[in-house]
């Protein structure tokens, strides 16, 4: 017979036992149902940020993935970067939606900054379709580094104007398979392709170019003629050189620059009789030589002989270059009949100034007569 | 247990008396009064998303963290290092949406005596960031010879100098652009013109002194301090040339580039 105690301590023995089994059994199922959590129990990446070099769909583009791992000293043999339709760990990484045509294949591995990474350098794995690992020897790292792994020429997803995920995790080993996906640490970044803006606009060729004797630009020039003798009357003294200039403005976006040229149908005559044209000489010079003991020429330098007129070197713009003949200065040159070029610039200039020094001198035997010559100038831009 | 009866009654009571003086109209995000304000508020039990049949799932994925039950208000809540996103149906994912509503940006046939403007426009919406930043691209207009002078620094237009730049801003004098509009407020969506940290904005900050234009391949025009809702951003483009700019087509391709912190 047994005492009161003793069937009290049987029964509540009893019931203990059935609370353990029970309870026993709730945690092994309870340890069933996590299982399947902890395959995801990847910890976030933080701090995680993909830079494109450019986001137009289909674009050769450099991805820079920047991350801090959250995992502190964990071994770390690879990194895996992914692109993504979903930036969802638990669901497998596909490419077949908005991130579809995005690809590693044709990429290939800039650098890996990671300081206190440990162990070797990292080093290109498998990077083939939308999957990218780089790995070195498992290291355990110092605390939770700072990663930047930059991957060059990536194919981006085809689609502009798409979200899609970068993806980056991190594994213990150098395959990128343990622990199992997501690994160490995940994070995913949402990214977005666009379209390129085409941006467009005309310049049309311009040049502009005057002739005149007086004026500061070519909306105030004026005159056509241009006197070369002395007095009001314009007469030509013998054995001594006089002359007159005339003024050229010309300014061209041709990016190959202008060339000047003139042109005049008849030397410096009066009817029947000629004055005899300059050739790369002095007024005194080319007098002596001709039959006459006269001379015509022009040049578009600075002359220092006096009662020539106001001379001076081209000013403003990009300086061009004088043609043999018509830069040095009291020496002077006329060719008729021709196009004959004066001047040259290999670019494109703003308002470039020309004086043009015409000279002439009669000889003892100089038919008297009105004497003149008419030049047609012209500039030509070459664009 | 009596008293606790009361105590949760009254609080009902209470709860029920705010909702009730909420006020707002269809399509308006926002339910307010005198003195509170509903901000995207929803009719419903609670803010549970991602439930799932079959095996149940209570928690949305892995790096959701965790289910919203009965918020009371949505929006974004941030201090120097934390942040936090209040809401139904406000997904704990990154996400970037990111739209160029304009392809092709013409500046006409330029003049040595007149600037010239185009406009073309972006959008982005950013949630669970850390905010965002957009960045250019890509070289001034060529024509495969010459590009035009690409303004380094926020510069004024000065007709007959060659200059080719951008802003996103409401440019006053020349009646051009337009400054970023917050979709559907100020109070979901914070982005801005220029990179929201040199200078201040509208006087030094790059990309957003109105009739200042400037344009660095690299450089950010428009950002978001914070997980943000949609902005829509005007950029608009500037033209000047000399009477030296070589003739001929200019065109290029400017890549904007939108990149979030998570």
């Amino acid at each position: 017979m047994k005492s009161r105690r003793e069937v009290l301590i049987a029964h509540y023995s009893q019931l203990l036992r059935k609370v353990a089994t029970r309870a026993t059994v709730v945690a092994l199922a309870l340890t069933t149902l996590a299982l399947p959590i902890t395959s995801q129990a990847a910890a976030q990446i933080t701090s995680r940020s993909t830079t494109l070099s450019s986001s137009v769909g289909a674009a050769s583009s450099t991805y820079t993935t920047t991350f801090t791992l959250a995992t502190a000293a964990q071994t770390l043999g690879s990194f895996k970067v992914e692109i993504c339709d979903s930036p969802l760990g638990g669901i497998a990484c596909a490419n077949a939606g908005n991130s579809a045509g995005a690809t590693f294949g044709t990429a290939s591995l800039g650098s890996v900054t990671c300081a206190v990474c440990n162990g070797a350098a990292f080093t290109a794995g498998a990077h083939v379709g939308n999957s990218a690992i780089v790995t070195h020897a498992a290291t355990a790292v110092t605390g939770t580094p700072t990663v930047t792994i930059v991957w060059n020429t990536v194919t981006n997803p085809t689609a502009p104007n798409k979200s899609f995920y970068v993806r980056v995790s991190s594994y213990t080993d150098i395959a990128a398979t343990a622990p199992a996906y997501p690994g160490t640490d995940f994070g995913a970044m949402a990214l977005s392709t666009t379209s390129a803006l085409a941006v467009s606009a005309n310049v049309q060729e311009s040049l502009t170019f005057c002739t005149g004797t007086s004026g500061a630009n070519c909306a105030a020039i004026t005159g056509t003629t241009v006197g070369v003798g002395t007095t009001a009357d314009n007469i030509l003294t013998s054995g001594t050189p006089s002359g007159g200039v005339s003024l050229m403005y010309v300014d061209t976006n041709a990016n190959s620059g202008y060339a000047i040229t003139y042109t005049t149908a008849t030397n410096f005559v009066s009817g029947a009789n000629t004055i005899a044209s300059a050739a790369t000489q002095t007024m005194s010079a080319c007098a002596t030589g001709a039959p006459n003991n006269d001379c015509f020429g022009i040049n578009l330098a600075v002359n220092t002989a006096t009662g020539l007129g106001t001379s001076a070197a081209p000013t403003g713009g990009t300086a061009p270059t004088l043609s043999s003949g018509y830069g040095t200065g009291d020496s002077y040159k006329f060719v008729s009949g021709s196009a004959q070029q004066v001047a040259t610039l290999a670019g494109p200039t703003t308002t470039t100034t020309y004086k043009v020094s015409y000279a002439a001198q009669a000889g003892p035997t100089t038919k008297p007569g009105a004497y003149s010559a008419t030049f047609v100038w012209i500039a030509t831009g070459t664009f | 247990m009596r008293r606790w009866t009361r105590q949760f009654v009254i609080s009902v009571a209470l709860v029920l008396g705010i909702t009730g003086t909420a006020t707002g109209t269809p399509g308006d995000p926002s339910s307010a009064s005198t003195n509170y304000q509903i901000v995207e508020g929803e009719i419903g039990g609670n803010g549970q998303f991602n439930s799932a049949s079959t095996n149940f799932t209570f928690n949305p994925s892995i790096d959701d963290g965790g289910s919203s039950l009965g918020e009371t208000a949505v929006g974004n809540g941030a201090s120097t290092n934390f942040q936090t996103n209040s809401g139904f149906n406000t997904t704990a994912q990154p996400s970037l949406t990111f739209i160029v509503n304009t392809v092709n940006v013409s500046l006409g046939t330029l003049s040595n005596a007149l600037k010239s403007t185009a406009t073309a426009t972006f959008s982005v919406k950013n949630y669970t960031s850390y905010g965002y930043m957009v960045q250019i691209v890509g070289s001034p207009p060529t024509n495969s010879v010459h590009a035009l002078t690409a303004l380094a620094a926020d510069t004024a237009s000065s007709a007959g100098t060659e200059q080719f730049g951008i802003n996103t801003v409401l440019n006053t004098v020349a009646a051009v652009g337009a400054d970023p509009v917050q979709v559907p407020g100020s109070t979901f969506s914070y982005g801005a013109a220029g990179d929201g940290a040199t200078g201040a904005y509208g006087t030094t900050r790059p990309y957003t002194v109105s009739d200042k234009w400037r344009y660095v391949s690299g450089e950010t025009i428009a950002s978001a301090p914070k997980t943000s809702g949609e902005t829509d951003y005007t950029m608009t483009f500037l033209a000047n040339i000399s009477g030296v700019t070589p003739g001929g087509a200019y065109s290029g391709n400017i890549v904007l580039v939108a990149t979030g912190t998570y």
